[in-house]
């Protein structure tokens, strides 16, 4: 692996959630880095203000209308848009179709290096024995149907890219982060499973939260802008000392609009509830049974399962340590806003 | 067509709807899925790979002369449909495309003179006419319980501008290069079970039809909503669709000279206020007592649907399966002619600028 200073840095999804953490983060670092926005996005409305080393670029992933124009001249792509909400059609249009035009228009105007953004749900959890450690080696799921659809298209999306860095004289890196919370996203799906909006259950209380910050996160897509792998690298990125869902949920409580009653079943209760619900599906009703994301085997030991994390190999690969730790992160989550701003000092 | 042998069926377009045709296709012993189209070979490799097609293509020229398909499902947004339908009909494919097949009734006159020039079925999904709702109306009627069909209403309200393809600013979706815009997505729904109940709205007398924009102007839509009121004889029919109106539903109510029926499509119940063998005046009071129970049990029904996968698309798979029967057996097929015909007629006489308030 080499260093070397990148030239123009183009980041997809920048004005997501992550994405508007990152170009701040890039531009902060030094790179020069162009902004891909969606055509309706109203440049005022942008989160980083004016800067020198920031220019923005409009283009949807979802048709390959401009794509090549507006890619052409970067050095690397780091790719963060995805789709996260609607049918699956939508999510696979707006994450897999994304991804193979953005693809299609890098090799047409000859960009060779990828820094991708992937996610925990592409792991097979409950692969993995209660207790062990989740890391860039444990399994990926094989029987993607089993899980919700954001996984399923993530794993097709991850696999395009690694199908793409066969060929000799592409580079990528894949980053995995775990759920990243920031403002505004702060109550989130490993909490517990939604029965009404008002309850929640909830499958643990000492249960581990593989989380990152996003400005964590952020750097880390940085810091792996200022590598040059010679064959594909795959991070995993939590942040240290991870909180317990416990504490966690006591910390965001009074943070959120939102506060679902949470009932605690634990772990093996649930899990119990869920393989016999499972098997009377499969037995009784030839597997008919649609039941919330958490109600299903796999998708419940993706979210709930008790595991350990690590982010040794992202600290080794790319120097990266999570600068921002909980609690401390939930001080900087009530505006989003000034964290991101360029034509200002940032904030401390 | 031999009856004995699968039926040869390529599939061209792998959006929302095409996993409900592929999900029956798959599944069915009388279809073989030999082919998957899509302009994204990720799309088309991947819907070939979850539902078990035998190759995958990213044109539906190269769909057609690769697999040879003896039935092509038109599955792509319905302002590429002429051009798509009418390959498929030359190179001697039976055609089922999604609504609305063609956007006017002179589009859709020449592939239907291109498919009766080479024999060829050329359908429409009109799934919603196999819902089991609807065939409780329509069984209602047939029995006389409501008398002589004299008022129907087919309202649906649905949140497409809050969101989704339609309302998508930084994609626009062709849909709004329709002659009624995104509603005419749904209006061919709207009008083919108006015009199961009022058979002869579309050659109606009087045809007034109210098109607004209740929305914000953001200078993609033209259209959100819907009134239309079409008056065929003694038979009233009310067309209505309103992006606005809470909560989203999909209902048909059917008033006859003898009593009246309501059903929705999204949240299936039936009521039924209708002359019963209990006098004049405790019939109201047992209408009331029924339908209560109607809803209560409908309510119990419908979450057990919703796990079950029970979903509003159950008619596509018995509008297929009727289909595939019928070509197998080398009967008739499920729609006919007019029943393909009518709709869009009566469309574009919503649309005509005598007849747009």
């Amino acid at each position: 692996m080499t260093h070397e200073r990148d030239g123009v840095v183009l980041v997809s999804g920048a004005t997501g959630f992550l994405g508007r953490h990152v170009v701040a983060a890039a531009v902060r670092a030094g790179h020069d880095v162009r902004a891909m926005v969606r055509p309706g996005t109203d440049p005022a409305k942008l989160p980083w203000g004016e800067h020198a080393q920031l220019e923005t670029v409009q283009a949807d992933l979802r048709s390959r209308r401009d794509l090549r124009a507006a890619v052409d001249g970067a050095e690397t792509v780091v790719h963060l848009a995805a789709t996260k909400t609607g049918d699956f059609a939508s999510r696979f249009a707006g994450t897999v179709v994304a991804t193979e035009n953005l693809l299609d228009a890098m090799d047409g105007v000859g960009v060779r290096r990828l820094v991708h953004c992937s996610t925990f749900s592409v792991y097979r959890a409950g692969a993995v024995p209660v207790g062990g450690v989740l890391d860039e080696t444990s399994p990926l799921e094989d029987d993607p149907l089993q899980r919700d659809p954001y996984a399923q298209v993530k794993l097709i999306q991850e696999e395009m890219v690694r199908r793409w860095a066969d060929t000799p004289g592409r580079e990528l890196t894949v980053l995995r982060p775990g759920l990243i919370y920031g403002p505004g996203e702060l109550w989130h799906a490993l909490l517990g499973v939604e029965v009404l909006p008002s309850l929640w259950l909830r499958a643990g209380w000492r249960t581990t939260l593989p989380m990152a910050w996003v400005e964590n996160v952020a750097d880390a897509f940085v810091c792996a802008l200022g590598q040059r792998p010679l064959a594909p690298v795959t991070v995993n990125i939590v942040d240290d000392r991870l909180p317990s869902v416990g504490r966690y949920a006591r910390a965001v409580r009074p943070m959120v609009d939102t506060r679902p009653r949470l009932v605690l079943l634990g772990y093996p209760l649930m899990r119990t509830l869920v393989q016999a619900v499972a098997s009377v599906n499969h037995s009784l009703l030839q597997g008919r049974l649609k039941l919330p994301g958490g109600l299903s085997p796999a998708p419940f030991e993706a979210r709930f399962r008790p595991l350990r994390y690590t982010n040794d190999r992202a600290r080794e690969a790319f120097g990266w340590s999570p600068r921002v730790a909980f609690p401390a992160s939930l001080e900087r989550a009530t505006d989003d806003g000034s964290l991101v701003r360029l034509d200002a000092p940032p904030a401390p | 067509m031999p009856a004995d042998e699968p039926v040869r069926v390529g599939v061209v377009g792998t959006g929302t709807i095409t996993a409900e045709h592929l999900a029956y296709l798959s599944a069915s012993p009388r279809t073989r899925v030999v082919a998957v189209a899509d302009l994204s070979p990720a799309s088309a490799g991947y819907a070939a790979g979850r539902w078990g097609a035998e190759a995958s293509y990213t044109s539906h020229q190269e769909l057609l002369a690769g697999a040879r398909p003896e039935v092509v499902h038109v599955c792509t947004p319905p302002t590429t449909h002429q051009a798509i339908v009418a390959d498929c009909l030359r190179a001697g494919a039976h055609v089922i495309c999604e609504k609305p097949l063609a956007p006017t009734a002179a589009e859709l006159a020449t592939l239907v003179t291109l498919a009766d020039a080479s024999g060829l079925w050329l359908l429409e999904d009109q799934n919603y006419r196999w819902n089991d709702p609807v065939l409780a109306v329509q069984s209602l009627v047939r029995e006389g319980r409501l008398g002589e069909v004299c008022d129907v209403e087919v309202r649906m309200a649905l949140r497409i501008r809050d969101g989704g393809a339609f309302a998508d600013p930084h994609l626009r979706s062709s849909a709004h290069d329709l002659p009624a815009g995104p509603i005419h997505d749904v209006l061919t729904h709207l009008a083919y079970l108006g015009l199961l109940f009022v058979p002869g709205a579309a050659g109606a007398e009087r045809v007034s039809a109210h098109w607004s924009n209740h929305g914000p102007d953001d200078g993609l839509w033209r259209w959100d909503d819907l009134d239309a009121t079409i008056v065929a004889g003694p038979c009233h029919l009310r067309l209505r669709f309103s992006a606005a109106t809470r909560p989203e539903t999909f209902s048909i109510v059917v008033r006859g000279d003898l009593g009246e029926a309501e059903t929705d499509l999204f949240q299936p119940f039936l009521t039924v206020r209708a002359p019963r063998a209990v006098g004049k005046e405790l019939t109201p009071i047992v209408n009331h007592v029924v339908n209560g129970s109607r809803l209560a049990t409908a309510g119990a029904r419908n979450l057990a649907q919703k796990l079950l996968q029970h979903s509003t698309y159950h008619g596509l798979h018995r509008f297929l399966e009727a289909t595939y029967a019928a070509l197998q057996a080398g009967g008739p097929p499920p729609l006919t002619r007019r029943d393909i015909e009518d709709p869009t007629v009566l469309i574009d006489r919503l649309v005509a600028p005598e007849n747009r308030r």
